[in-house]
């Protein structure tokens, strides 16, 4: 979710109301994926969001402090989002969550515990997550569990792999053409759609709808 | 008199306009990676080699083909970044995965490499011309006797030069090359740790830097990652540089085949890169307000 404060700035205002719009745009994301997944023949079952990564952490903390702020209420949010409960989404969060007021870890909390019990859909939450710090985590668990280190046993320690998610098949980012490690090892076959002329909170719906049909018309050789 | 000469010379500058004229599209060239080396420079580019075959396909040739085509276009876009002094160019030419594919045309490209491996390293040749030390990196013992061997040989022949450096990755796959590189963090950290068997955790000094200057790329001298290209419209990472694609670097997905890729593709990804970099500029200079 990327181009928060880039917006902000365009339209003069400090970073912390960009975040806010941002926070808007997330909650119209789980509307739109709500009414896809009740309306379209085929369900996409798993969303994650990239809400914050580790090197996000080492911004100013006039600006964490905003962040955090925008991360709890929208968090809170979601927790009372109706699409939530109508489609029985569970939400669950990846990352390292260290480094994190108290506030923000109890609405984590919170927010798991109101939506455990469902299971038709999945919504990851990004929050601390860097890709290379995931590898090394899961390489860590590897050894910690004896395994032989392999690529599969690495693979199924990833935090997807963990939860028993599949890893991620399309990535869609904007306002840049960079990953910055997202799902770093489990991006081995992803498509990318970038749409970096646009910046997170100018997200529409449509643009979503582009990106899968533009992932239903890829040919996925897997080298072959 | 003097208009006489006026005349007759400018009759001479004008013929020489159009002999120059037939000269233009290569000094427009040069003038245009001259242009281009002024702003700054990628110190490392990747390069999917993507859509030989479909490439062969759409006009009637060999799959082999494709691929020898596809040789040619890497020693065009080589000789580019090599003017343009990028440090260090590395390309996706063979993945472990692609052992899946007929046999026929494995047995093509594994000639293929063999030849031209040689081929590229032999004296006044490309990447002696420009000082370009070649790195074969990847799974080598997956390959055939003679192509490991042309592969050392290739190597050896380069391996004085120091301006350049040349990545190719065959065969290759990103996931091997972290767990290969994890493999030798534990293997160096246990070797320097004579009492693992009582050490609580001997490995908890590896860090993201520990893996990272394990990696077969990084050991060898190639700096991080700026820009990855990948061609013919596949926008996929593939197992390409999962853990050096990080942070600042650029994806560029380009619709060319590999085969057809050239300065004019070239040149605009050069230009858009080198404008992100100035807005990361400005962003440092006039406090950070770009979102990561």
């Amino acid at each position: 979710m990327d181009g928060n404060r880039r917006y902000a700035k365009l339209r003069g205002h400090k970073a912390v109301w960009g975040h806010w719009k941002g926070a808007t745009t997330w909650l119209n994301l789980i509307d739109w994926w709500s009414y896809f997944n009740s309306s379209e023949k085929q369900e996409v079952k798993y969303m994650t969001l990239w809400a914050l990564s580790k090197e996000n952490l080492q911004r100013n903390p006039e600006e964490l402090a905003g962040l955090f702020a925008v991360l709890t209420v929208t968090f809170r949010s979601i927790a009372f989002t109706a699409s939530i409960h109508r489609s029985q989404v569970r939400v669950r969060f990846i990352g390292a969550l260290t480094g994190l007021p108290q506030h923000v870890l109890g609405a984590i909390d919170m927010l798991e515990r109101e939506t455990e019990n469902y299971s038709r859909a999945v919504m990851l939450v990004a929050v601390g997550y860097g890709g290379r710090d995931e590898v090394l985590r899961a390489v860590q668990d590897v050894l910690d569990s004896g395994e032989d280190l392999n690529e599969e046993s690495v693979s199924r320690k990833t935090f997807c792999s963990k939860l028993s998610i599949p890893p991620v098949d399309l990535i869609i980012r904007t306002s840049e053409s960079r990953t910055s490690g997202f799902m770093l090892w489990d991006t081995q076959s992803t498509e990318l759609h970038f749409l970096h002329d646009k910046l997170w909170p100018e997200l529409t719906a449509r643009d979503c709808i582009h990106a899968i049909e533009s992932f239903a018309s890829r040919e996925r050789r897997g080298g072959k | 008199m003097e208009s006489l000469v006026l005349i007759s010379s400018s009759v001479f500058q004008f013929l020489q306009w159009i002999l120059a004229q037939l000269r233009i599209t290569r000094l427009a060239q040069r003038s245009l990676l001259r242009v281009l080396a002024a702003g700054p420079i990628p110190q490392h580019v990747g390069f999917v080699m993507d859509g030989n075959r479909r490439y062969a396909r759409g006009k009637g040739k060999l799959v082999q083909e494709g691929h020898g085509d596809g040789y040619l276009a890497l020693r065009r876009v080589l000789e580019i970044c090599l003017r343009l002094n990028i440090r260090c160019v590395s390309v996706y030419a063979f993945a472990i995965d692609n052992f899946k594919r007929p046999q026929q045309e494995v047995d093509a490209l594994m000639q293929l490499a063999e030849s031209k491996l040689l081929e590229l390293c032999s004296h006044g040749d490309l990447l002696q011309e420009y000082g370009v030390k070649l790195n074969v990196i990847g799974r080598r013992t997956l390959f055939p006797d003679s192509v490991q061997a042309a592969v050392c040989k290739a190597e050896d022949l380069t391996k004085g030069n120091n301006r350049s450096i040349l990545n190719v990755c065959m065969p290759y796959s990103s996931r091997d090359e972290m767990t290969t590189a994890v493999e030798d963090c534990i293997r160096e950290a246990l070797a320097k740790d004579v009492d693992y068997f009582t050490a609580d955790d001997p490995i908890e000094g590896i860090t993201e830097d520990t893996i990272d200057s394990h990696l077969m790329s990084v050991k060898r001298g190639s700096p991080p990652l700026d820009i990855l290209i990948r061609t013919s419209g596949v926008k996929r990472l593939s197992d390409f540089m999962l853990w050096q694609c990080c942070e600042n670097t650029q994806l560029h997905f380009s619709n060319t085949y590999w085969p057809d890729f050239g300065l004019f593709d070239f040149v605009p990804i050069i230009f858009e890169w080198q404008k992100s970099v100035w807005f990361r500029r400005q962003d440092v200079l006039f406090g950070g307000s770009s979102a990561s």
